[in-house]
């Protein structure tokens, strides 16, 4: 044989249909508008400091209650300001930061913890996956809300608290889920003939397992920003989040709230954009479950 | 008389195996005091009906019975002289794959849809040879190349879907053979293949035999198969051997009731036979079995000692051993 070295060159087919197929996907509706907003909710929170045309921060006595430049107000605020002069288009800019820092964390750590618990549980099973699936019962049983109130009191309200509060109860789905998936493929055979090649058990979750689990993995991670991004919103419109006067869009909803029949624009527009956000972690979540399912995945 | 064939000493030495399964409604005993020897380079047949513990008897010798509930709880299974029940798990690990291995029955299941199949035969490879780079893939390209894939070098990259079901039994077959072991079991390996395919495979089997001297246990519930692949045989009934014999001792001369039913079972061409023969009745409920020959509510030849005692393995002709009464 006078192949060189190492592995040998993937063989490259029908490249043409599947780069033609690369394209097609940006021509899906479902998948381009909400991929757009993530994209966005990303560039905004990295630029925040180049995008916002105001400091978040900054008061102004003299320019509060601005409505937005649509609704009679100028163009020096195109979203309006609220009732300390604060530019609502920069807190929202601004507020983006908090959002998508605390999904990233949040999906990291669940996701983490939900995945190793599940894999555990699902490929041991016995007494380990009786503990641990009850305990995910718990957890799933517990009003999220409450542990996070608890938390911010004894904690006091911090970025670090809302990420604690939301991750606490915030595995179990992916325990469960991925629990499942496990109990089908603890079965396989591929699993029974990785033993008999002699892997570890250890190694056969990591490297027989784990890669069969990433799709439902995936699509459970998008489902959750929306999730995730709520509750954080949730938090700190209650007041037991990210303390003012650092910009949330939680929180801005919540100031605008006794203001909502003269000043509506202080809490429509960031509710606006959690709303948007939301809708397009789901949609993009329903696109990946789609996309991925194993049995359109191959034609 | 032909003359007999003495193996020489035994690779595998299975003494006295017993796997229980303990479920909530009683102990299933599905091997119950097996002993068979596997010769270096001979290929030992298996045959029995589903639920005969053909399956389980594989996965014992292997140390890998179905948990929980299955439980090894006697006997010997001297390989090479070592006692692998003895074994702790981690030193059993390293027989698995290197020394013994095993093909499944289903090579659509049996291979990781997310890994090429070139991944997956060097897996074995990394893990007991902890060999890489060009070592590895070479290695590789040669199993393949052992189960007769065309352009070996090429296929590396593909997927398992993107391979046909006798393609795939073939990589499956390069998976076990990628480490060199010196005993392969081969479960049914051809059950989900179409005849001409199967006879292909069974044909490569034999050769890659031939070329790496591998002793083979042949699980399988036809006979055809294990007539053209085996050296002996071992015929399962219910969980125990009821008769051991070269593969021509067998055919022309079985002893136990069950093995002249199940032999008489098989269509023959150089015979005119109206009707084939069939045993009547189940195989028992290995659920709290009666005392006595297991075979005994199905035997046409049945008499009182087979309800009372249970029969011995007992030599009928030198290399023959049969466990039935009438035999004595």
């Amino acid at each position: 044989m006078d192949v060189a070295l190492g592995r040998p060159e993937l063989v490259v087919e029908a490249g043409a249909a599947r780069s033609q197929r690369r394209w097609d996907i940006f021509l899906q509706l479902n998948f381009c508008l909400p991929a757009a907003m993530l994209l966005l909710l990303v560039v905004s929170a990295i630029f925040a400091t180049q995008l916002a045309p105001y400091d978040p921060l900054h008061t102004s006595l003299t320019e509060r209650l601005r409505p937005p430049a649509f609704a009679g107000g100028t163009q020096a605020h195109l979203l309006g300001t609220d009732k300390l002069g604060r530019d609502v288009l920069s807190r929202i800019i601004f507020g983006s930061r908090v959002s998508l820092t605390v999904s990233l964390v949040v999906i990291l750590i669940t996701a983490s913890i939900g995945t190793a618990l599940g894999i555990l549980g699902g490929y041991l099973g016995g007494w380990v996956d009786g503990l641990l699936m009850r305990i995910t019962d718990i957890s799933l049983a517990f009003p999220g809300i409450l542990i996070a109130l608890l938390l911010a009191v004894t904690l006091g309200p911090s970025l670090t608290t809302v990420v604690l509060a939301i991750s606490l109860l915030g595995w179990a789905p992916y325990a469960r889920l991925i629990r499942g998936e496990v109990l089908k493929l603890r079965t396989a055979d591929f699993v029974l003939q990785a033993r008999i090649m002699g892997c570890s058990s250890l190694r056969i979750m990591v490297t027989h397992i784990f890669p069969n689990i990433v799709n439902p993995l995936l699509i459970l991670a998008t489902l959750s920003v929306g999730l995730i991004i709520l509750l954080e919103s949730t938090l700190s419109f209650l007041g037991a989040g990210i303390p003012p006067p650092i910009a949330t869009w939680g929180s801005m909803v919540s100031d605008g709230r006794s203001l909502i029949d003269t000043a509506w624009w202080i809490s429509f527009f960031p509710g606006l954009a959690i709303g948007l956000v939301v809708l397009s972690g789901n949609f993009l979540g329903d696109w990946l479950r789609d996309r991925l399912d194993p049995r359109l995945r191959q034609i | 008389m032909e003359p007999v064939y003495r193996w020489p000493q035994p690779l595998l030495q299975v003494d006295d195996l017993r796997t229980y399964f303990y479920t909530r409604r009683g102990v299933v005993k599905a091997v119950d005091g097996v002993s068979f020897s596997v010769a270096p380079g001979e290929t030992l047949g298996i045959v029995g009906e589903s639920g005969s513990g053909k399956t389980m008897t594989s996965l014992s010798l292997l140390r890998l019975v179905p948990q929980p509930g299955g439980k090894i709880v006697g006997g010997k299974i001297l390989f090479e002289g070592v006692d692998l029940l003895q074994l702790s798990e981690e030193e059993m690990r390293e027989y698995r794959g290197s020394k013994i291995s095993m093909i499944l029955q289903d090579p659509m299941a049996s291979l990781n849809p997310v890994y090429t199949i070139g991944e997956q035969v060097a897996e074995p490879l990394r893990q007991h040879q902890h060999l890489a780079g060009k070592t590895l893939w070479d290695q590789v390209t040669e199993a393949l190349r052992l189960l007769r894939i065309p352009s070996p070098r090429e296929r590396l990259e593909n997927y398992p879907h993107q391979m046909s079901g006798g393609m795939r039994q073939r990589v499956v077959g390069g998976i076990a053979i990628s480490c060199r072991p010196k005993l392969i079991i081969a479960d049914e390996p051809t059950t989900a293949l179409d005849a001409t395919i199967q006879a292909q495979y069974l044909a490569l089997l034999k050769d890659l035999q031939r070329q790496t001297n591998v002793a083979m246990i042949f699980v399988s519930h036809d006979f055809g198969i294990v007539a053209r692949m085996c050296d002996r045989v071992a015929v399962m009934y219910a969980g125990k051997i009821v008769e051991t014999a070269t593969v021509r001792e067998l055919f022309s001369n079985p002893q136990h009731p069950y093995t002249i039913g199940l032999v008489n079972s098989v269509p023959r061409l150089d015979r005119k036979v109206e009707r084939l023969a069939s045993i009547e009745g189940q195989p028992p409920a290995l659920l709290n079995l009666p005392p006595g020959c297991r075979f005994a509510p199905r035997c046409y030849a049945v008499f009182d000692r087979c309800h009372v005692a249970e029969p011995p393995s007992i030599e009928a002709a030198p290399e023959h051993f049969a466990a039935c009464w009438r035999v004595a």
